[in-house]
């Protein structure tokens, strides 16, 4: 029997390529790239497109195989447990930063004051008994809150959308293209999200459909993220950088809301389950790397190890989202470029090797 | 082979010399010493006498030929009486007779003849209090289970009910029926229910919740793993979805496997009167009314703490004015009520009715009333609490469940705020999600999302397209309404 469910796959699929994109990185990227660089932003998230439809594709080919055991039979133990180092560490940039993205969310709008350690451990208490279950509990999870979730989200754009102007789009790329490109590529630790999708293998039923399903999913994925986007710039063109998190500053403006005090924090409160939830993922991604290149079959010691690196990582960066992003966003974002890139050549090649071998027998 | 007196002495011996064993001597089919042994008050006198006695003395029949005879003789003279049973084994013949028989010892006869003479008193069938319906049927169970297997067979007039029995508890030996619609019911479930039927090893079984204990997956959990029922419609509706059902004799409640958390928030009451949206919109007020009841509390300590900001001003300043002068924090202000109000519900069940509903009134009102007077608690606080425990009731059958979590709730927007209420709404989620009864997720139809079912889930359409039996729930015979048209059979 499988783990996930098509349905929970692509709900999964589509939380993970959004939860973390409305807090931070609207700000960052709008206060120095301009509107252009969510135009420019949308070329990515084609690449992305693209390496997601080869992933599900080579899925579809070989059901029965994780990734890993496909890359083990492909590159041999030394290969495959490199790469896996690779996603471990990829995972773990990618927990430390939504970590602190929600941490620091938490602590600038709901909180005066919290400290780190009464944030984390309750948050690693409840990924730490979702990656030591599987993925069938985390899918179910995310079945169950998927639509609440996605209410908090439309509550807060709608409310948002009621008080631009969509003048503030234009002009389109009058300043050129390397501003806006050098913006995208600088905060490209907040894509390759969809890199999760590579533990479903196996885990899912991969039918005929599955491929138009999982394209339609991202793309709308895409579209509200770049709606999000748009929506914000639109309401802060000049002032994105004083709007840190995004989706508690959309619904500020609108004059009937401030009368009632800040009720619709509750439904952006109900968006941060998906940042939760996508946390846990990664964690979950995190944790099968380790298990994949450390072969440690005990999964709950397995799972308590991945948390303690994670948390003591947290705490050498001092849960300080500045300083996370600013290294992530120097030389740590080639990390992302490698992997991005590496994956989008690497799969392929995968499977063609696997296959020439397979016909060599 | 033994004499009557010695025989008749090891069943006294057997039970204890008790005092409410009862024994006659008599001598019937010309001269033959005879004994009839029985334990009072759970037999009928007048039966003994009637049916057994009357019989054996007047009749003047002698034994002619072989006197090994004599029990096949005896037996034909109560040939009228439907339960008769012949046994050798002592230990058999006490259990009998424990269970309302009455034995027929024969002089230098080995065979002892057992009587169904049973005569338990029980309570009539009334409407259960926990379970009222508005129009439906108001039988409940009772007590004995001989009256609720009644009530079933009356309901379910088919071959394929089967039920099973057991004999439960060392000392109680209680009889334990696991009953089941053999065309429906999935098998594996039957098979795993029954192993751990027989695997029971206790000295008695008082109530049918001490079977529930030992059919839980996971006993020690806060969260309840079989359905349960009062009412022999839900009873019989449970059979027909392909469940299996226990009863258990001394237990008006028959339980009901596999178990799912979404058969709470449907009621029986969604069935008899009302039409599909309004039964829909009902659910979902029992559901945003249980959550209400588990999270308010919590949400409304943590607002006060950390995120007052959320409130509009008006209202901020109507509670910060009413919790003026309040000499505890936010957090144990509410705890108070609550365990007030807990309290309050603990002793009002266990008043005698007339006290308990004096204490209800006297609690609810005079000490809420004077404790805000008194300044001891704020006005919003009694009104968030006692809006809860009414909310509770939206599900009545998770009530103890769901006051507990309303506490834990409360606790953790005290101490983290609404961070720590979410991720205790992941938490519960990812721990129920793990939770598989009988091999059926905890929460389908939702999680796994189970498209045919969602006919009958929060939704509920009208009963003519509900055409399969749940998919949540193991099955053999998929089909509920056979359509004279095999196209009609698709799915609205």
């Amino acid at each position: 029997m499988k783990e996930l469910t098509t349905r929970q796959s692509l709900m999964l699929v589509f939380l993970s390529a959004t939860a973390s994109k409305f807090f931070m990185l609207p700000s960052n990227l709008l206060s120095k790239g301009g509107h252009d660089s969510v135009y420019l932003m949308f070329i990515f998230f084609i690449i992305e497109v693209l390496i997601i439809m080869t992933v599900v594709r080579i899925a579809t080919k070989f059901p029965n195989k994780t990734i890993n055991q496909l890359m083990v039979e492909t590159f041999g133990n030394f290969y495959a447990g490199f790469i896996n180092i690779s996603f471990f560490v990829f995972f773990m940039l990618k927990s430390i930063l939504n970590f602190s993205e929600t941490y620091s969310f938490f602590l600038g709008t709901l909180y005066d004051e919290i400290s780190p350690f009464v944030y984390a451990v309750p948050l690693f208490l409840v990924a730490y008994m979702a990656i030591s279950q599987g993925l069938r509990t985390i899918g179910r999870t995310t079945e169950l809150l998927f639509f609440p979730i996605i209410f908090g989200l439309s509550v807060s754009m709608i409310i948002g959308v009621s008080s631009i102007d969509f003048s503030n789009l234009l002009p389109v790329f009058a300043d050129g293209l390397s501003t806006p490109f050098e913006q995208v590529q600088k905060n490209m630790l907040w894509f390759g999200d969809f890199f999760v999708f590579l533990f479903f293998f196996k885990n899912v039923k991969f039918d005929k459909t599955y491929c138009k399903k999982i394209f339609f999913t991202f793309l709308s994925a895409v579209l509200v993220i770049i709606s999000f986007f748009l929506i914000f710039h639109c309401l802060y063109p000049y002032s994105a950088e004083f709007h840190r998190y995004a989706i508690s500053e959309m619904t500020q403006s609108t004059p009937n809301l401030t009368n009632l005090g800040r009720i619709d924090w509750l439904t952006i409160m109900i968006w941060t389950i998906a940042s939760i939830i996508q946390t846990i993922i990664f964690m979950y991604c995190a944790l099968e790397s380790f298990i994949n290149f450390t072969h440690i079959k005990n999964r709950r010691l397995s799972a308590f190890i991945t948390i303690i690196i994670l948390g003591a990582s947290i705490f050498i960066f001092n849960a300080n989202v500045q300083e996370v992003s600013l290294i992530f966003q120097s030389t740590l974002r080639w990390i992302f470029v490698y992997l991005l890139i590496g994956s989008f050549t690497l799969l392929p090649l995968n499977v063609y090797f696997y296959k020439k071998k397979v016909r060599k027998k | 082979m033994q004499s009557l007196n010695e025989l008749k002495d090891v069943i006294l011996f057997k039970l204890s010399y008790s005092n409410d064993v009862m024994t006659r001597d008599f001598t019937c089919l010309n001269n033959i010493k005879a004994s009839i042994i029985w334990i009072e008050n759970i037999v009928d006198a007048c039966k003994i006498n009637r049916s057994v006695l009357e019989p054996l003395m007047e009749t003047k029949d002698s034994i002619k030929g072989d006197k090994a005879d004599v029990i096949n003789i005896i037996k034909l003279k109560f040939e009228y009486i439907l339960d008769t049973k012949i046994e050798t084994d002592l230990d058999a013949v006490i259990k009998w007779l424990l269970c309302g028989y009455c034995a027929l010892i024969i002089d230098k006869q080995k065979e002892i003849i057992l009587l169904n003479a049973q005569n338990w008193k029980t309570r009539a069938i009334s409407e259960p209090p926990t379970s009222p319906v508005f129009k439906g049927p108001r039988e409940g169970f009772v007590e004995d289970i001989c009256v609720n297997l009644m009530l079933i067979r009356k309901r379910l007039m088919t071959p394929d009910l089967v039920v099973e029995s057991f004999n439960e508890g060392q000392y109680s030996n209680s009889k334990t029926c696991l009953i089941y619609i053999k065309s429906i019911a999935s098998d594996k479930i039957i098979k795993k229910v029954r192993e751990k039927l027989q695997k029971i090893n206790i000295d008695g079984i008082i109530n049918s919740f001490y079977i529930e204990q030992y059919l839980e997956d996971r006993a020690y959990s806060l969260f309840k793993q079989i359905g349960s029922t009062e009412k022999p419609d839900v009873f019989e509706s449970k059979l027909l979805e392909g469940r299996v059902g226990i009863l258990v004799n001394g237990s008006p409640i028959a339980l009901t496997i596999p178990y799912l958390l979404l058969e709470d928030i449907q009621s029986n009451n969604d069935y008899y009167f009302s039409r599909g949206l309004r039964v829909t919109f009902l659910r979902y007020l029992r559901l945003i009314g249980a959550l209400f009841a588990i999270y308010l509390p919590g949400i409304y300590v943590a607002i006060q703490i950390y995120h007052y900001k959320i409130l509009p001003l008006k209202f901020l300043i109507t509670i910060s004015n009413s919790s003026q002068g309040i000499p505890f924090t936010p957090i144990v202000e509410i705890l108070f009520v609550i365990v007030l109000f807990e309290a309050l519900y603990e002793a009002s069940l266990r008043m005698p009715r007339y006290i308990g509903l004096a204490l209800s009134v006297v609690g609810a009102l005079i000490l809420g009333e004077t404790a805000v007077n008194a300044g001891l608690v704020s006005s919003p606080t009694v009104m968030i609490v006692a809006m809860t425990g009414v909310l509770l009731y939206t599900v009545p059958e998770q009530e103890s469940q769901l006051s507990m979590l309303r506490i834990i709730a409360t606790l953790e927007g005290g101490i983290i705020g609404i961070y720590g209420i979410l991720l205790s709404i992941v938490f519960t989620i990812i721990y129920l999600t793990n939770f598989d009864s009988y091999g059926t997720p905890y929460f389908a139809p939702a999680s796994p999302h189970i498209k045919k079912d969602q006919k009958d889930a929060l939704r509920r359409v009208d009963i003519q397209h509900m055409i399969t039996r749940p998919k949540s729930i193991p099955n053999k015979n998929p089909i509920r309404i056979k359509m004279e048209n095999e196209d009609e059979g698709t799915d609205n």
